[in-house]
Parts: structure tokens; sequence; C-alpha cells
């Protein structure tokens, strides 16, 4: 090993030196203080295994080893990413509704994340070297610590002290972060209530692509929420779409075929899960929908592919009207047996071509029947306003905050004390070991 | 290893100098020592070199055994390092 040599060398120099004859006092002081210089590196050199496995020993000692911190590391590694996840949803809810001034404590949040996200790369950085470099570091040490006249003393006791005390230090790390950490919860995504919502008729037939329209309990016209169903009249609030609170009512409006009509139930609340939500006045088939006259009651209903037939109670003489899409051709309107004429009057609504027509019923029981050729009922252009709660967007907004401040906290300043500590135990050692002082700043 | 040997090399060659500087001030020491000169500093300067290069041929001659008994004691107290963990 070349240290050996080293000392042997520094000793041999400080042989010379004692032997030199000069009777020249403070050079001849080096003599005794290499040999002593070199005994000291002989000691190092050989026990430089001892030094290296000390650590192990002392991990050992305290039943902590580099799995379980790099196990911490990459769970913190996966807290900050779920505060990511959590913050690029928030972001996105605010920003597609109308509380985008919101996006500006957002991005303080996202700029803490991110050097956060740097710090734990730093940490990363550093303990890798460490776990994989600290023997060479050692050897490296001791191989300075021998240089001849003192020349890397001090730079090799630092680097014999970190390869012990880094070694040891970092994976106590979590214990100190763990011990000074206030704010555990690390869970900031908002759980949102998921309801599903079927739109139908009367006879249950799913009515394709409805449109919902969400007003608020406390009332008011303007609808907090207009809301797109799919073809088969699903509709989905909530899940990541919306941000609801945990409480609330919404009385319901459903469009459809360019009516607006009330639905049974008219209300939605947080409490349900899933609702089907029956457009009462409607019989729908194949692009062709029969809205039955206000105030009568459906004793019985049969709908085909090409026919709606429906027999009806009236109180009192009324209208029925008749809505289909422009590519489908009512045939025959047939009241009673008897065959009706009816003027199609054309007109768009949500980008939709539609032809509306009416009968007038008489009172009493009545037999409506359609026949048709049907087409398919395309989906309507509309502009839809997810529903958004501003006070759960706030509260969500604070939990990030929150979330990146502790994380901040976590994650850059308990490792920089940490660090820090680690830095100036090394340094101690160094001394210890026979360093120069180890000026940090 | 070029440095290795270069290093023992040099070692050697320091030693041998440091030999004949041994010799070299033993014999000047006791020649200033045994000088005719009634000037006592002189004296004292002459038999202080006489007892470093005692000294340093003590510490030479003994040189090679204090390593080896470095080695050996540290030896003794020896544990094989053992394996990593794995990460």
């Amino acid at each position: 090993m070349i240290a050996s040599d080293l000392a042997m060398l520094t000793y041999t120099l400080g042989v010379l030196i004692l032997a030199l004859p000069v009777p020249y006092r403070p050079l001849k002081s080096w003599g005794p203080k290499l040999i002593i210089d070199s005994i000291t590196a002989a000691v190092l050199i050989s026990s430089i295994t001892l030094i290296i496995s000390a650590g192990d020993i002392i991990l050992n000692e305290l039943g902590i080893g580099w799995d379980s911190f790099y196990l911490w590391l990459s769970s913190l590694t996966a807290g900050l990413s779920t505060a990511f996840l959590g913050l690029t949803y928030a972001s996105t809810l605010i920003r597609s509704s109308s509380y985008s001034f919101l996006s500006a404590p957002l991005g303080i949040a996202a700029s803490l994340l991110t050097t956060a996200f740097s710090s734990v790369k730093l940490i990363y950085l550093l303990s890798s070297f460490i776990y994989s470099f600290r023997d060479k570091l050692g050897v490296i040490g001791v191989l300075l610590y021998s240089l001849p006249f003192r020349m890397g003393k001090g730079v090799g006791a630092f680097l014999i002290a970190a390869s012990v005390v880094m070694y040891v230090g970092f994976p106590l790390m979590p214990a100190f972060v763990n011990t000074f950490q206030t704010v555990t919860s690390r869970t900031p995504v908002h759980i949102n209530p998921t309801i599903k919502l079927w739109v139908r008729d009367v006879d249950g037939n799913p009515l394709p692509y409805p449109i919902l329209y969400f007003y608020s309990s406390s009332g008011g016209s303007t609808p907090v929420g207009v809301i797109l169903g799919d073809e088969r009249g699903e509709v989905i609030i909530g899940d990541s779409l919306d941000t609801l609170p945990k409480n609330f009512t919404l009385s319901l409006m459903v469009g459809f075929s360019g009516y607006y009509v009330r639905p049974e139930p008219p209300e939605v609340s947080s409490s349900i899960k899933e609702a089907v939500l029956k457009v009462v006045p409607a019989i729908y088939s194949n692009g062709v929908t029969l809205f039955l006259p206000k105030g009568s009651v459906l004793i019985n209903s049969s709908v085909t592919n090409k026919t709606i037939g429906a027999f009806l109670e009236l109180p009192n003489s009324g209208k029925a009207v008749i809505s289909a899409v422009s590519e489908a051709t009512v045939n025959q309107v047939i009241v009673d047996g008897e065959r009706m004429n009816c003027s199609w009057m054309p007109y768009t609504w949500k980008s939709l071509g539609l032809k509306v027509s009416s009968v007038n019923l008489p009172e009493g029981k009545v037999r409506i029947k359609l026949v048709f050729d049907g087409a398919p009922y395309p989906k309507p252009s509309v502009n839809e306003k997810r529903l958004v709660y501003l006070d759960t967007v706030m509260d969500i907004v604070t939990a990030l905050l929150t979330t990146a401040v502790s994380l901040v906290y976590s994650l850059i300043f308990l490792p920089g004390v940490y660090l820090v500590i680690l830095t100036s135990i090394t340094a101690g050692l160094s001394r210890a070991l026979g360093g120069s002082k180890v000026r940090l700043i | 290893m070029g440095i290795v040997s270069f290093v023992q090399g040099l070692t050697v060659q320091i030693m041998a100098i440091a030999w004949a500087l041994f010799l070299v001030s033993w014999a000047v020491g006791w020649a200033i020592r045994g000088a005719p000169i009634p000037i006592h500093r002189v004296k004292k300067a002459g038999q202080s070199l006489i007892e470093d290069a005692v000294l340093a041929a003590f510490w030479m001659a003994i040189g090679s055994s204090v390593f080896a008994l470095i080695s050996y004691i540290t030896a003794a107290i020896y544990q094989p390092l053992p394996p990593p963990p794995q990460p």
C-alpha cells in the first residue's frame, strides 16, 4: 500500500532532518514532528479497515441501516409527487373555473415543491456518494494524511472523519427530521364525492346527450353548473371533474331535444351516490321525442324502433309536442285511430337541427301513436360549466400550501441543519485525528 | 506500480543519505565539540549535533521495527470488513 510507503518516507525524512549537521533549531524541530506524524499515519493505515468498519458497527448498534434511509427518501419522494399531482389537479380545476386568481398561491406552492424536489435530489446525490465512495474516501484520507511534511494532513483527517461520520449520520437523518417534523399530513388530495346520474324518459329508456343544469338550492336563475351527459344518458359529477363540498343540494333541470324539463327527483344532494332522473313528460325513441301535455297521466305506453304509442288520460284538453331530429321522418301521427296532419317547424337548438310539431288532444282517455323512420340523436354543442365550489377550492389550496411549506421544512431546512451538524462533527473528529482547523465558512 | 516503487526507491535513497548525514553530523559534532575554541555556545552546538545524530541513528535503526510493531498490534485487533449492506 502506497500510504505505508509514504509514511515510511516521512519517517525517513524526519530522521534525515534530525541527522542534518545544521545546528538550526526550527529546522531540527521538524524531524521529531515528522517522525511522530509518520507513526500516527502508520497506526491509521493499519487500522483503516477498523475505521471503515466502525461505521457499520455503530449503525448495527443503533439498529438502523441504509435500506431504511433509502426507504424514507423514496417515501418522501412519493409524498412530494402526490403533492405535485394534487397541485396539478387543483390548478387545472382553478384554470377552468372563474377563480383563476387562486393560481398565484398555487404558483408559490409549486415553486416551493420544486425547491423541495431539488433538495431531495441533493440528499440523494450526497448520500449515494457517501454510500458508494466512503471506503475510497477513507483510503484517500489516509493517503493524504501520510504525505510527508504535513501536506495533506488536514484534508486527510477530514476525509477519514467524513467517511465515518457521514456514513453513520445519513441513515440517522430520518430520525432527526421526524423528531422535529410537526405537520404529518401528506395527503392534500381532496376526496370528492362521485355521483352518477342516469337521465331516462318516463318508460326508463335512456335519453342520449341530456344537458343537465344545476341550480343552487338557495335560488338564482343562473345555473352553477352545466354538464352534458353521454349517449347512454349518463352524467357523472364529482370524481376528478368537479370540486364539490361535503354537503350540498342542487336543483336540476334537464335540457333535451329543445325543451327544458324538471326531472323526478328534481334535486341532487351529497347524500346519494347514484340516481335515475326521470323526465316524466317525455317518451323517446330513435331521435323522436313525444312530450306529453301538462297534467296528463300516462296509463301505458309501447315503444319500438319505429313507433311510439301512449295511452293517456287528460283532465282537460291539451297539446302534445313532438320533437324530432331533422334527419328523422315522422310518417304518421294517429290520435284515437285518426290520422292527423301535422305541420313541422324546423329550428336549431344547441346546434342540433330539430323539427317540432304539436297535436291537440281532447279531454279524457286518449290513445296517440307515432310511426316514424328514426335517426340517431346527435351530440349538442354545449359550453360545459363544471361545478366548482370556492370553499372547497380554497380548502385544497390551503392544504396544498401547508403541505408545501411542511415539505420544505422537512426536506430543505431540517436536512440542511442536519448536514451542518454532521459537518461540524466531522470537523471535530478530524481535529481529534490531528487535522488542522477546517474553516467551513 | 510506478509510484510505489518510486517512493520505495526514494525512501531507500533518503535512508542512505540519512546514514551518511548521520556520520557527517556525528563527526562534525565531535569536531566542533573537541575544537580548541573557548566559546561555550559553539561547544554546545557541537554537543546538540552529536545528540541529534545519535537520536537519529537510533530512530533510523529502530524505524522498520516501529512500523512492524504498529502493524502487528493493529493486526491483533484487526476485524475483517463486514459485507456491505445491499441498497
